[in-house]
This record gives structure tokens, C-alpha cells and sequence, in this order.
């Protein structure tokens, strides 16, 4: 085999796996996104995603397509030993303006870990409870309480929970439990805005708080 | 009757003219790249973003990068071997060992961006890389996701800036076949990114109506006081904001590759990415992305760049010099 035969073979080797490597990423993308063909699951879609799945894992929705148009905030409130329940409240408020005046800093990716307990908690909620309701069941004290440990058990629920517990302000001793809300702000509507209708955003929570309770009987055998 | 399509010497001519077309194809793919700049400066623009993506985050390392975070980094799956590699930083030996990783990626990287042994730098940058970012794994995005892909791609070809020294010739058309291939893939995955987020856009009724912008900067997470009054006040403007996001998302994939226009792209491409930066708050992302454009910028641009930046330095290194004398 000369020298030139040699070269050209090792360009069209590189050239083929190049067109391989492109073609499979937008397979991928694709099949990933929707599932146009029965190709998705046959064995070039599994090959696909099994190669894409480990370096190239790629999802270029980027705010689409329906970007974020709402405002989620993660609200706690503390009942300790002999008191009432306190006022809500609401952590992220101080990141939030760290965020808006040092643009480029920490407190925009910290805004990510408090996203994850909202989406935990509202998601939850509109899975379960709409489920329920769609099963025909009625909504009261018992299938809050259920739905409510279901979302606590879940990992992000776990870590909104041990969140709150560690945020804290009190004596961990005097703490007897907590709640946890999603208070969604919906944005200015254009036409109502525009129109003088409305001036101020739709504040509303999520029906039910998540409660918690310390286990006093468990904590007293540890 | 024979016709002179059909004739044996027509036919003997374009089987020729084939094969010398591809031939010429084939021997130019193998021949050395004109790239070599673009990618070595692709190699320090990567590595310093990703230096930057760590140092951001160090200030709260106890919520990114300590043993008890408040988000859920994965389980390490002992059967996949990608794990060993990338996933490392969650196995539960390295409970409470993530600055172990970082400190090995910010050597790594600046190893990297020095240029030395790339053969091992690339690739021990990249691993640590993944790891560190698997331990902040809440904090990625589409600007991570980008960057990740370049810097795997780069592993496969010469970044150093220099021709190749392989002495075998069969090494040295496989160093520039893929070296060639590989840069024209970061390219095409660049421009898929803006393509496939102008398609899922395409579908979206309020980038489509354009009024996506007016609602997104009405949330304080992705947005600023100031820009959200502006929207509000200047609903016009929001409007046209979004159908030119619309538009560049568009037309970047293929004017981007057209010697006149491909400057204006990416300048264009810049500031849009600046205005993610400073309006939207997603500092990184815009970073991330802005540094893969350097595989869209021409030769004399990219020494131009170097030129500047490695004077910059030399200057500061002269000027210590001369006050220590």
C-alpha cells in the first residue's frame, strides 16, 4: 500500500467517524426531545443515547419552549415549645438583592440550590394532589398529611426539610416544628397592565403547607 | 446507439474526475491545519472559564462544594465505567474530599492554558473538571453543558498552537485528519446550540408573539429591577428584544460560516451574551458561551488577541522585573 493510498485511507477513517459522531448527536438531541419515529427505541436510538449519554450529553432548551414567567419563593415558619406558630418566612430575599448588585458573584448560583426546593415542593404538589383529585378522592386533613411525608421523603424534600431545620434561628432543643410553603408571584399580565386594570402581581400559595413535626418519642430513645 | 453520456470514455473521464476530487479531499484533510491558533486560543479561553466557574463558587464552598449540600449530587454507580472517571468526586470515599478536586483542576488548568505536556494536561483538566462539577451539580447550565462538549472534543486534537511532531507520517495525517474534523465539529456543535434552542423557541407562543421578555424579566431570579421597570414601561421594545433573539437564534447557524458576515455574528452573538450576563444575572453562561466563539474567529483576529493579551502580560512581567532591579 504506498505512502498516499496510506494517508487518504486515515482522512476518509477520520472524515466517516466524524459524520458517525455528528449524525448520532442529532439523533440524540432529537429523540431526547420527542418521539417522532419508532427508530427512538429501536437499537440505533439505544446506541445513540448510550453514546451521547456519556460525554455528550446535551438539552439546548434554554428558557424554551415556554420560558420562566413566574416567581416561586420558599417560605418557612417555626413553632417552638409553648408557642404559637411564627410569621412566615422568606431567606432567599437577602441573595436575592446580593444577586441584583454584584452581578457576576456567588449569590445568582446559590438562588439554584433554593430553586430546587421549591420545584420539589410545587411539583410535588401538582403531581400528588392533582392526582388524587383526579382519582376521584376528596382532600382532607389525612391526605394532606400523607402527601405532604410522600414530598419530605422525596431527596429534594429531604433537603428543603434539613434546610429549614438548620436555618433555625432558636435553640435547636425549643424547636418543635416547621412548615414549609411555595408562594408563587404571577407576573403583570400585558393587556391588564397596559389597560390600568392591574398594578400590583397575583401573590398565592400553594394550598396546603407541608408540616413537620419533631419526633419527640424517637429523639427521646436516641 | 451510444450516446456521449453513455460513451466509455465520458463515463472513464467522471469516474476520474471523482476520484481525483476526492483524492484532493483526502489529501487535503490530512495536510497541516490552519487552525492551530484558533485552537490553542479555544484551549486557554476553555480553561479559563473554567477557573472562573470554580472561583466563583469557592466563597460558599460549604453550599457547592462541601459534604453536606442541600441538593442531590448523584449516586455513584460502581458498574459504569464512566463513573470512574467523571463521577469520582461523589463516590463515598470522597465524602468531604471535593477541595482534593479542586485544587488538582485549577493545577490542571493552568497547566493547560500553559501549554505543557497537552497530551496529559487536556485530559487530566477535563476529568477534574467533571468532577468538580459534579460536586456543584445544581449550579450547571446550558453554558457547562457547552464548554463540557468543547473540552472533550479538544482532547482529540493538537491545541498546542504548533504543528504536530509526530515523526511516524501515518501519526501526523491522523493528528491533522482529526484535528481538521475535530475543529469543524466544535463549529457545527456551536451553531447546533443556537439551532436547536431557535427551534424549541419556534414553538413557543410567547417568544413567537413576543412577549417572552416581558414576563421573563418580571421574575427577579433571571432579571433586574431596573430591566424589569423597563420592560414594563417599554413594552415595544421588550417586544422587539425578543423577536431579535428570535432572529439571531436564526440566522447565527448559517451567517456565521459567510466571510462577511461572520464577524458581525459574533459580535452580535457577544452582546447578546452580555446582555444575559448583566440583565438576566447568568454571569457564567454568557462567559462559558462567549469563549467557544473563538473557533469562529480567523487567524490574524485570533494572534491579534494574542498579541494583546500576551503583551499585556509581558509588560507587567517586565515592569516587576525592572522594579525588583
Amino acid at each position: 500500500m504506498t505512502a498516499l493510498l496510506k494517508r487518504r485511507l486515515i482522512g476518509l477513517f477520520v472524515i466517516c467517524l466524524s459524520i458517525c459522531h455528528a449524525g448520532l448527536i442529532v439523533f440524540y438531541v432529537v429523540c431526547n426531545t420527542e418521539k417522532p419515529w419508532t427508530i427512538y427505541d429501536s437499537a440505533i436510538g439505544n446506541f445513540a443515547k448510550s453514546y451521547a449519554g456519556v460525554f455528550f450529553k446535551q438539552n439546548w432548551h434554554l428558557f424554551s419552549p415556554v420560558p420562566a414567567t413566574q416567581e416561586f419563593r420558599f417560605l418557612v415558619r417555626y413553632k417552638q415549645v409553648d408557642e404559637d406558630w411564627g410569621d412566615w418566612q422568606w431567606d432567599q430575599g437577602d441573595t436575592l438583592r446580593d444577586h441584583h448588585l454584584y452581578r457576576v458573584t456567588t449569590s445568582g448560583k446559590l438562588l439554584y440550590v433554593f430553586g430546587r426546593f421549591h420545584d420539589a415542593l410545587f411539583n410535588g404538589y401538582k403531581t400528588k394532589f392533582e392526582a388524587h383529585r383526579e382519582a376521584g378522592g376528596t382532600i382532607d386533613a389525612v391526605v394532606v398529611a400523607k402527601i405532604g411525608d410522600e414530598i419530605l421523603a422525596s431527596p429534594d424534600g429531604k433537603n428543603a426539610l434539613r434546610y429549614a431545620i438548620d436555618h433555625f434561628k432558636g435553640p435547636r432543643a425549643n424547636l418543635e416544628g416547621l412548615q414549609l410553603m411555595v408562594r408563587i408571584v404571577d407576573p403583570l399580565d400585558y393587556t391588564e397592565y397596559e389597560s390600568g386594570q392591574t398594578e400590583t402581581r397575583t401573590v398565592r400559595d400553594v394550598p396546603f403547607p407541608i408540616v413537620w413535626m419533631k419526633d419527640l418519642a424517637s429523639e427521646g430513645e436516641s | 446507439m451510444t450516446t456521449l453520456s453513455s460513451s466509455p470514455n465520458h463515463q472513464r473521464s467522471v469516474r476520474e474526475l471523482f476520484q481525483t476530487k476526492i483524492g484532493a479531499m483526502l489529501d487535503g484533510v490530512t495536510e497541516e491545519p490552519q487552525y492551530l491558533v484558533q485552537l490553542a486560543l479555544l484551549r486557554k479561553c476553555v480553561g479559563i472559564a473554567c477557573i472562573l466557574n470554580t472561583l466563583l463558587l469557592l466563597p460558599e464552598y460549604g453550599h457547592f462544594f462541601g459534604p453536606d449540600v442541600y441538593y442531590e449530587r448523584g449516586v455513584f454507580a460502581p458498574d459504569r465505567w464512566q463513573h470512574w472517571l467523571v463521577a469520582l468526586s461523589v463516590h463515598p470515599f470522597a465524602h468531604g474530599l471535593g477541595y482534593i478536586f479542586i485544587v488538582a483542576q485549577l493545577a490542571a488548568l493552568d497547566l493547560m492554558i500553559a501549554g505543557i505536556k497537552l497530551w496529559l494536561t487536556v485530559p487530566f483538566a477535563f476529568l477534574a473538571t467533571m468532577n468538580v462539577w459534579g460536586l456543584a451539580s445544581v449550579t450547571m447550565d446550558g453554558g457547562n453543558n457547552l464548554v463540557q462538549l468543547v473540552f472533550t472534543m479538544l482532547i482529540f486534537c493538537n491545541s498546542s498552537g504548533r504543528p504536530s511532531t509526530f515523526k511516524s507520517k501515518n501519526l501526523q495525517a491522523l493528528s491533522n485528519a482529526a484535528t481538521r474534523c475535530i475543529f469543524r465539529l466544535i463549529q457545527l456543535q456551536i451553531v447546533f446550540v443556537y439551532f436547536c434552542a431557535g427551534l424549541y423557541k419556534f414553538h413557543g407562543e410567547l417568544w413567537n408573539n413576543g412577549m417572552a421578555l416581558y414576563y421573563t424579566l418580571q421574575v427577579p431570579q433571571y432579571s433586574h429591577p431596573w430591566a424589569e421597570a423597563f420592560a414594563l414601561s417599554f413594552p415595544v421594545i421588550a417586544s422587539l428584544m425578543t423577536h431579535s433573539i428570535l432572529l439571531f437564534q436564526y440566522l447565527f447557524p448559517v451567517l456565521v460560516f459567510v466571510d462577511k458576515t461572520r464577524l458581525f455574528m459574533v459580535i452580535w452573538g457577544a452582546f447578546f451574551h452580555l446582555g444575559i450576563m448583566f440583565v438576566m444575572g447568568l454571569s457564567m453562561f454568557g462567559i462559558m458561551m462567549m469563549s467557544t466563539y473563538i473557533a469562529f474567529l480567523s487567524v490574524q483576529e485570533c494572534r491579534w488577541i494574542n498579541d494583546k493579551i500576551g503583551g499585556f502580560f509581558k509588560r507587567r512581567m517586565q515592569t516587576a522585573q525592572v522594579d525588583n532591579v
